[in-house]
């Protein structure tokens, strides 16, 4: 089975010879198997065994996509954003639209001048579509994106005591995903259209949940609809305790959920699987502020294996993940006991990290 | 007292305008900023407090009446500090070195400013020596440090030992909240407490504060 093939058919509910993994990795956890495994870090995935391949033409490029040499490097990007290298990642450190005018605001235009620059970092991975599954994540869609313009404090409060300002923000945002997804979705033969927007935090959303389905749902389901409309699975992101809105998501047209952050209330796989699982794959699920960085080989590997036989109950319906980015604390025996609990072993894993030095060396 | 219950409310329902026209009345009458602070806009963030507490308030209505209880505020302050009205407790906040993430340091400001304490926000990526630092030129009395990310974790362990090699760690109490963190970890780098979540800060912050 490829990959391509075994993602597709876990998504539909149909017999896999082994669950599908995407694992996210912290800069410096990728780093860190490289080095174990003798290859360049761009090879990791391979390596691992990793079922899909992904790009960000999205936002999230500048956050992630852009890796910078040097602690407090910083960049701005299309939107006008500036981001500093602080501990691996890119953090936000302008708002372009903090503390302007509502007049300023208004005239905020996204920068759709750049979207072919955008859609040309998918371009390394669709030769590789015809053995892995390939994803288009052109997030943030909505909220997340106004919050990255004008601050959230802003973003939050404008969305009761500005509801228009708000709406507009909103919309602007979601035009922008929304062209880069119809973009992508008729240029390239992707597997699935990947949406992200965070709004929770580790308790609950950040907003009233009938807020987010007054003012953003609404703009999210035209982006995930354009993946509808091609045909294609729906991925959508958004960390912590989303539950009140699952539902919302399910009717919008979302397929897959990610990253299911089980210590939020709420979140539990089991409880999810059990009550939406007939109309939601979910992927992730495996904890990345204690279990990984602080448990065991033999706890990570018990909890994975629970995770695969209880999220696959029905059949399928789940993609291997962790809760999050891998941190780079977590011990390197506790990455493969996931990947050991779903079938791939480590000698496997070295034998494709030997073969891929036997490649580059030939 | 029942005068005040119209700016209680506007805290409450995070009237700005409200509010600051309110306690500017309050005062133009001769009433005592102390009074207007204790029995006006405190108990409103009380209530604020509780109904996120509750799940009945997300961050929006909390942040909403912030800024109304700022405007407030803003007006008794100078005649607060004329009066040498002081506040419940002296509080430092600050996002750990290598984190930027600030939405619950904000919110946890927020509450501790509502609730009396005189509150002064480091802001992010700081470091421990930054802590100590601005610590003793404020003389405050609680140090509150906040992370995201496991991976800054070690940033509080540190800001905590810090605070002993300078020698300042007996006269401070150091408090630790953010999403990674328990209880377990905060007796384990030997601060003097954690709060899950803004509204149990302001709690953790009067009993460290002996309130």
């Amino acid at each position: 089975m490829t990959s391509k093939e075994r993602v597709h058919a876990a998504l539909r509910r149909e017999p896999v010879d082994r669950v599908p993994v995407y694992m996210w990795y912290h800069p410096e956890t990728t780093q860190q198997l490289a080095e174990l495994l003798e290859i360049p870090a761009g090879k990791v995935a391979d390596a691992m065994g990793d079922d899909v391949r992904q790009k960000w033409v999205g936002g999230n490029y500048a956050m992630e996509g852009i890796v910078h040499d040097q602690e407090g490097c910083t960049h701005t990007d299309f939107w006008g954003i500036e981001w500093v290298k602080l501990g691996y990642f890119n953090q936000i450190r302008k708002y372009p639209l903090q503390h302007t005018s509502r007049e300023e605001i208004l005239r905020f235009k996204h920068p759709y001048d750049k979207i072919e620059t955008l859609l040309q970092q998918m371009e390394p991975i669709l030769p590789l579509g015809d053995k892995l599954f390939i994803g288009c994540d052109v997030s943030p869609c909505a909220f997340e994106m106004v919050y990255r313009l004008c601050g959230m404090d802003e973003a939050l409060m404008n969305l009761l005591a500005d509801v228009e300002l708000s709406k507009k923000m909103l919309r602007d945002a979601s035009g922008f995903a929304l062209k880069l997804a119809e973009m992508a979705c008729e240029r390239f033969p992707i597997d699935w259209l990947w949406t992200g927007d965070d709004v929770a935090g580790q308790e609950r959303m950040m907003m009233k949940p009938q807020d987010w389905c007054d003012t953003i749902g609404p703009q999210l389901a035209k982006v995930v609809n354009v993946g509808k409309q091609h045909g294609l699975w729906v991925a959508h992101h958004c960390c912590g305790a989303t539950r009140p809105v699952i539902p919302d998501l399910i009717e919008m047209g979302v397929d897959v959920l990610n990253p299911v952050q089980g210590n939020c209330p709420g979140m539990d796989p089991f409880e999810l699987k059990r009550e939406f699982g007939g109309e939601l794959s979910f992927m992730g699920g495996i904890d990345t502020q204690d279990l990984l960085p602080n448990g065991s080989a033999k706890e990570v590997r018990r909890v994975t294996e629970a995770m695969l036989e209880g999220m696959t109950a029905d059949g399928g319906g789940y993609i291997l993940a962790a809760s999050h980015t891998i941190p780079h604390e977590t011990p390197i025996d506790n990455v493969f006991a996931m990947y050991e609990a779903a079938g791939i072993s480590r000698e496997e894993i070295f034998d494709r990290a030997a073969n891929i030095r036997n490649n580059q060396a030939t | 007292m029942e005068k005040y219950v119209e700016l209680q409310e506007s805290i409450i329902s995070g009237k700005k305008d409200k509010v600051g026209e309110l306690t500017q009345r309050f005062l133009d009458d001769g009433r005592p900023a102390k009074e207007i602070l204790d029995e006006g806009l405190i108990p409103g963030m009380a209530v604020v407090g509780r109904k996120f507490q509750e799940g009945e308030y997300f961050i929006p209505e909390m942040l909403l009446s912030a800024r109304a209880l700022n405007v407030g505020l803003d007006l008794l302050k100078p005649l607060l500090e004329a009066s040498d009205v002081k506040p419940v407790a002296k509080v430092l906040v600050g996002t750990v070195k290598g984190d930027i993430h600030d939405i619950g340091k904000n919110l946890v400001s927020i509450m501790l400013r509502g609730g009396g304490f005189e509150v002064i926000d480091a802001g992010v990526d700081v470091s421990p020596d930054t802590f100590v630092q601005m610590a003793k030129e404020s003389s405050v009395d609680i140090v509150g440090l906040s992370a995201l990310l496991t991976t800054t974790m070690p940033s509080m362990q540190e800001t905590v030992e810090a605070f002993k090699s300078d020698g300042s760690r007996d006269k401070i109490k150091i408090m630790i909240g953010g999403a990674p963190v328990t209880t377990e970890y905060a007796e384990k780098i030997g601060a003097d407490g954690y709060a899950q979540n803004a509204s149990l800060a302001i709690e953790m912050a009067r009993n460290l504060a002996g309130v």
